[in-house]
């Protein structure tokens, strides 16, 4: 990997300005130096807003943004828990079972009832201006093509 | 002007009003919208994680149902401008598109490029071009002062470098003038929102999208439009979170693109869906009823 | 390419080079195979040949055998080759009948473990070696006279000091100079690191050594427009633009002052390159006062006289020595000289592509050079440093390193190499100002700090002591915020996200070399990745190039500080004395060779050659090598179709000689 250390990713990260324990050039350092648990088990990973502002801006088109995508890769393929593997796969399973994705299914699956109490009268506020998203869902009518296409390409892994 | 029309998921569902709004100004416009109905989910980053090649494959079955019908793919969602159009210049490269129509043929569908991915912004800009749109402008917008919001992934997007530096946009602002309007300039409007991990970390993109919010206020701003209707999501519906936050109250109305050009071309705010906004319209309301409608 | 019919008596010396090759390989099994090849009259062996001993013996054998060919098996030709012909032709034989079997490198280091298979390689090895001596012929060193005279291009530092060296030892020097006044970058450096001498004051009396020098012929505002080799000389075509202005020039300064051009209301506006940009300049100047030669240019391109119909004459008016003559023509000269020094310089990236720092979007953001002429006294500020913006006192000064360096291989807008010498101008510039105003904070954002060389550390810790601030981590973005560049930057140094408001930035832009592929083409130089002239050897040999007779010197090299440039114009002036030397070259024997009865002068070999070494004389019709130049590439002998040209020692019957000895070829039924 070509990465210098430079941090201009980390300069150019608005979540870093808020979240100082998610560097992506630490994070670059620590997978050069092959510190897989440390790196796959590490919250902040799912911090990263896929702004790709680092990806724009590093100056050995590194695209740390990318390698973050990657890393969550990994740690969807080996299972790992927590928020945002679930939200991960609570989305995906979302475009599986309607093609399109069911908004309030995937909110639901990712916090839970424990988030949703959480959201406070949100919900209800959203409900009474008719913002919230559709309780029921609504599948693509072809959404077995869209079944098909996701098995296929499991299978050609 | 025909488009194969790609609504997205959040535009059909929490923000249907950009839906309606889109086909209201395209109707106005005299732009044909073939929407694709049975598209999929662009992936919005959560796809591409699991299982990228997935993406890919569900993309280019999104763009070979637009080359079908002989016409190009219009979006109005930042995100998925952004990985429809990665996938589309994954999607150049031969052997790419071989492996994928690969699986494509499994359900009788296949895509061989060319198809070009461009969002309403765009559209408006280079298709339309300004004289064209200004001629449609029934209602201009005086004095209301209009910020922009960018979002972070339409700027990121490939192929629009062409029309926006991602540095220092001028798009909406130029939009806006066209639309007869006052655009306000401010430091967050190239910021990020945060919606990206708004289920896993609110809080984060709570804060991130207050500091936006203040800027705009700061700099004069009574109203944002933004392209994206995930920006959306997190400046509007959870403005009230973020003004806590801040510790200070915002009352910053957000309007999507198509609703901004829409309430210039002259169309009532009911039809364009404004009433579903957490964020009261008043003040845009009231401030438009102060301009007359100059042309019926 | 004829083939000496009489019988050989070919020596073959085996070494053992103290078990590197004798460990391996069965020195007895392959000197007695080696015995039995025709023409060999004699195999013998020794410890090591390279040895006092070892080279008494090939003597030996060579005068009292008679030999008149040998091949040594032994290490690589590229370490005892010259030695052992200098020492066969003292034992009188031709040093060119003698060739290396290279039976350690290529044989005992390669196949340590194998020796049976190791040894059947060396006699194979020695074989071929052996076939291809018997076709050799011997060869005559020739020498040829060398055009007297050097022509360095490039008035800056670097051509200056060759000059002057040159000149001292006598040789005739043009410097050529593309703009008006020789100087270079070096003088509108203000303070050189880490002395912090005033670069003027060191270069001013070198420049007025060069100018005054009777050895040196100086050309300025000219530039080298072709150069044609022919043996041992190098004919430079020369363009001398017009000054317009003649010798006759007092320096009075009045055409300046009264000249219409860049004032206000002028729709003819230049901007000063001398300044960086940062100030205008009149159509009629001097680029600053200490210029050599002393005179005063017209600028054609932006005079009105030139560019409206003869509008304006004011400076012509005004002169008091009527030194104006506007009807001044170009001046074509031929410069002949026999070794050619390149040193062109280097020119500051420009970072408008980086869109991030926002450079060209706001006044406020300059780059290293251009922020040298605010630190002038008699700068475009003279020697305040203000926002350009307001014109106020800048109160925090931010720098930025690496600009346009260490980027990505392939990326067409950045630079893949370190430029060398941009942190030490960035700590250089810091202390300055902190020592000019105490009170300005000044922060440098770097990524490593490179303090190399002499005085380079204590320079870097001394400017801590002022207080200069140092932050490790380069920046996301620059952008205007309440009458500030507010440049966000992540340190990683204390894990502090900074906001830091600058009245200035000041961006370590990238050294690149100047644009002269013209002048390249011309001389058949290559460059290497980074767009630098290509030299002979980076680590052994950095101020020959490929190219005989021409020489490269200083930052056209590739990026340098001034000491580093004085040295390596030092060691290119020495080479080149050294190539001129008695006026006479000592010539390669092992290059190009034509065979008049076979060569139709159907110029293939000319169209492949790259150092203009070969020419299709047009009345006798064959081609002829310019042994002067060619370098035995042997690309000629590739393309001709009758064999009629090829290197001396590699023609074809002695390349097939050898490998038909390494691999003898089935007869095709």
């Amino acid at each position: 990997m070509a990465c210098i250390q430079c941090n201009t990713c980390t300069s150019s990260c608005p979540v870093e300005i808020l979240e100082p324990a998610f560097r992506i050039r630490q994070v670059i350092a620590r997978v050069r130096l092959g510190l897989r648990e440390d790196v796959l088990s590490d919250p902040s990973i799912w911090s990263c807003v896929r702004c790709y502002a680092c990806v724009a801006h590093c100056p050995k088109h590194v695209r740390p943004g990318d390698v973050i995508e990657a890393i969550r890769h990994i740690a969807l393929e080996e299972k790992r828990e927590g928020p945002g593997p679930r939200h991960a796969r609570a989305f995906v399973e979302s475009v599986r079972e309607n093609g399109r994705i069911h908004e309030a299914g995937v909110t639901f699956d990712s916090i839970g009832f424990r988030g949703l109490i959480g959201e406070g009268l949100l919900p209800l506020e959203m409900a009474w201006r008719g913002k919230s998203p559709a309780i029921r869902r609504r599948p693509l009518k072809s959404v077995r093509e869209i079944q098909t296409l996701l098995d296929v390409v499991e299978e050609s892994e | 002007m025909k488009y194969a029309y790609f609504p997205g998921c959040v535009a059909l569902d929490s923000c249907k009003e950009l839906d309606v709004a889109t086909r209201e100004v395209a109707k106005d416009l005299g732009i044909e919208l073939v929407e694709l109905t049975e598209a999929s989910c662009c992936g919005a980053g959560n796809l591409q994680e699991k299982n990228p090649e997935a993406a890919l494959v569900l993309n280019a079955r999104t763009l070979g149902m637009a080359q079908e019908k002989g016409l190009d793919l219009l979006t109005v969602c930042g995100s998925c401008q952004l990985y429809l159009a990665r996938s589309r210049e994954a999607l150049e490269n031969p052997e790419t598109r071989e492996r994928v129509n690969k699986a494509l043929t499994k359900v009788g569908r296949r895509y061989d490029g060319g198809v070009k991915v461009k969002h309403l912004l765009q559209v408006l800009l280079e298709d339309i071009g300004p004289r064209k749109l200004a001629g449609h402008v029934r209602r201009p917008l005086g004095d209301l002062a209009v910020g922009a919001y960018y979002g972070c992934h339409l700027l990121q997007a490939p192929g629009t470098d062409a029309f926006e530096n991602p540095e220092d946009p001028q798009g909406i602002e130029r939009l806006v003038g066209i639309l007869g309007g006052s655009p306000v300039s401010y430091a967050g409007r190239t910021a990020c929102c945060g919606f990206h991990v708004l289920t896993v970390r609110r809080d984060l993109a709570v804060r991130m999208s207050a500091t936006g919010l203040i800027e705009a206020k700061r700099a004069g701003a009574k109203v944002l439009a933004t392209p994206c209707p995930l920006c959306h999501l997190v400046l509007d519906v959870y403005q009230k979170k973020a003004a806590k936050a801040a510790g200070e109250p915002l009352d910053v109305p957000i309007l999507h693109l198509s609703q901004l050009v829409g309430i210039a071309l002259g169309i009532d705010l009911e039809k364009l869906g404004v009433s579903r906004h957490m964020v009261s319209m008043e003040s845009v309301t009231r401030a438009l009823e102060d301009e007359e409608v100059v042309k019926a | 390419m004829t083939e000496p019919a009489t019988k050989r008596r070919i020596g073959v010396f085996i070494c053992h080079c103290g078990g590197n090759i004798s460990d391996v390989v069965d020195i007895e099994a392959l000197r007695r195979s080696a015995a039995t090849h025709d023409d060999v009259a004699l195999a013998t062996d020794s410890r090591f040949m390279c040895s006092n001993e070892g080279q008494g013996q090939l003597q030996k054998e060579i005068r009292e055998k008679g030999l008149d060919g040998v091949v040594v098996a032994c290490c690589t030709p590229k370490m005892y080759e010259d030695l052992f012909r200098e020492k066969a032709e003292e034992a009188g034989m031709n040093p060119y009948l003698l060739e290396i079997a290279n039976i350690r490198e290529q044989c005992s280091y390669a196949h340590r473990h194998e020796p049976a298979k190791a040894t059947a390689k060396a006699k194979l090895i020695v074989k071929a070696q052996v076939e291809k001596v018997r076709k050799l012929r011997p060869l005559e060193v020739k020498t040829a006279p060398i055009q007297p005279g050097v022509a360095v291009i490039g008035g800056g530092i670097a051509g200056i000091h060759a000059s002057i060296l040159l000149a001292n030892l006598g040789h005739k020097v043009t410097l050529i100079e593309k703009s008006p006044t020789i100087g270079g970058n070096m003088a509108r450096s203000v303070k050189t690191f880490p002395t912090d001498d005033c670069a003027m004051c060191t270069l001013s009396p070198k420049m007025n050594e060069a100018y005054n020098h009777r050895n040196i012929e100086l050309l300025t505002y000219a530039e080298v427009r072709d150069a044609a080799r022919s043996p041992g000389k190098w004919t430079l075509t020369v363009e001398k633009k017009p000054r317009y202005v003649t010798d006759a020039c007092i320096g009075c300064d009045r055409c300046t002052e009264r000249c219409p051009v860049s004032t206000a209301k002028s729709p003819i506006q230049v901007d000063s390159e001398w300044d960086q940009g940062l100030a205008k300049r009149k159509a009629i100047y001097i680029p600053f006062s200490q210029a050599l030669p002393q005179l005063w240019t017209i600028d054609a391109d932006h005079c009105f006289y030139f560019q409206r119909n003869r509008a304006c004459r004011v400076c012509q008016m005004v002169c008091p020595a009527k030194a104006i003559d506007f009807t001044m023509k170009p001046e074509t000269l031929t410069v002949d000289v026999g070794a050619v020094i390149v040193a062109t310089g280097y020119k500051e990236y420009d970072p408008t592509p980086l869109a991030h720092l926002g450079y060209g979007r706001h006044p406020d953001i300059l780059t290293q050079m251009q922020f040298a002429r605010m630190m002038d006294a008699v700068g475009p500020t003279h020697g305040e440093i203000v926002r350009r913006s307001d014109g106020n006192p800048a109160d925090t000064i931010v720098m930025v390193q690496c600009v346009g360096s260490r980027g990505a291989p392939g990326d067409p807008n950045v630079h893949e190499y370190c430029s060398r010498v941009c942190c030490m101008v960035a700590v250089k510039h810091a202390q300055l100002i902190k020592k000019a105003r105490p009170e300005t904070e000044v922060y440098i954002l770097y990524n490593d700090l490179r303090a190399y060389g002499k005085g380079f550390e204590e320079y870097y810790a001394r400017s801590m002591e002022l207080g200069v601030k140092y932050v490790r981590g380069l920046p996301g973005k620059v952008h205007p915020h309440r009458g500030k560049l507010l440049v966000d930057v992540d340190d990683m140094l204390t894990g502090r996200r900074l906001g830091l408001p600058a009245d200035l930035v000041v961006l370590s832009a990238a050294l690149e070399p100047n644009p002269i592929d013209g002048l390249l083409a011309s001389l058949h130089l290559d460059k290497t990745a980074d767009g630098f002239v290509k030299e002979y050897h980076a680590k052994i040999n950095p101020t020959e190039t490929a190219v005989k007779g021409v020489f490269v010197a200083g930052c056209a090299q590739g990026p340098k500080d001034i000491t580093d440039t004085i040295s390596q114009a030092g060691a290119a002036a020495m080479s080149a004395a050294v190539f001129l030397g008695s006026g006479e070259m000592t010539l390669n024997p092992v290059v190009a060779e034509v065979d008049p009865a076979l060569c139709r002068a159907c110029d293939r070999c000319t169209e492949v050659c790259g150092f203009d070494a070969v020419h299709v004389d047009p009345e006798r019709l064959i081609a002829i090598v310019d042994e002067t130049a060619c370098t035995g590439c042997g690309k000629c002998a590739v393309v001709c179709p009758t064999d009629a040209i090829a290197v001396r020692q590699f023609t074809k019957p002695q390349i097939v000689a050898s490998i038909d000895a390494l691999a003898p070829m089935a007869v095709a039924p």
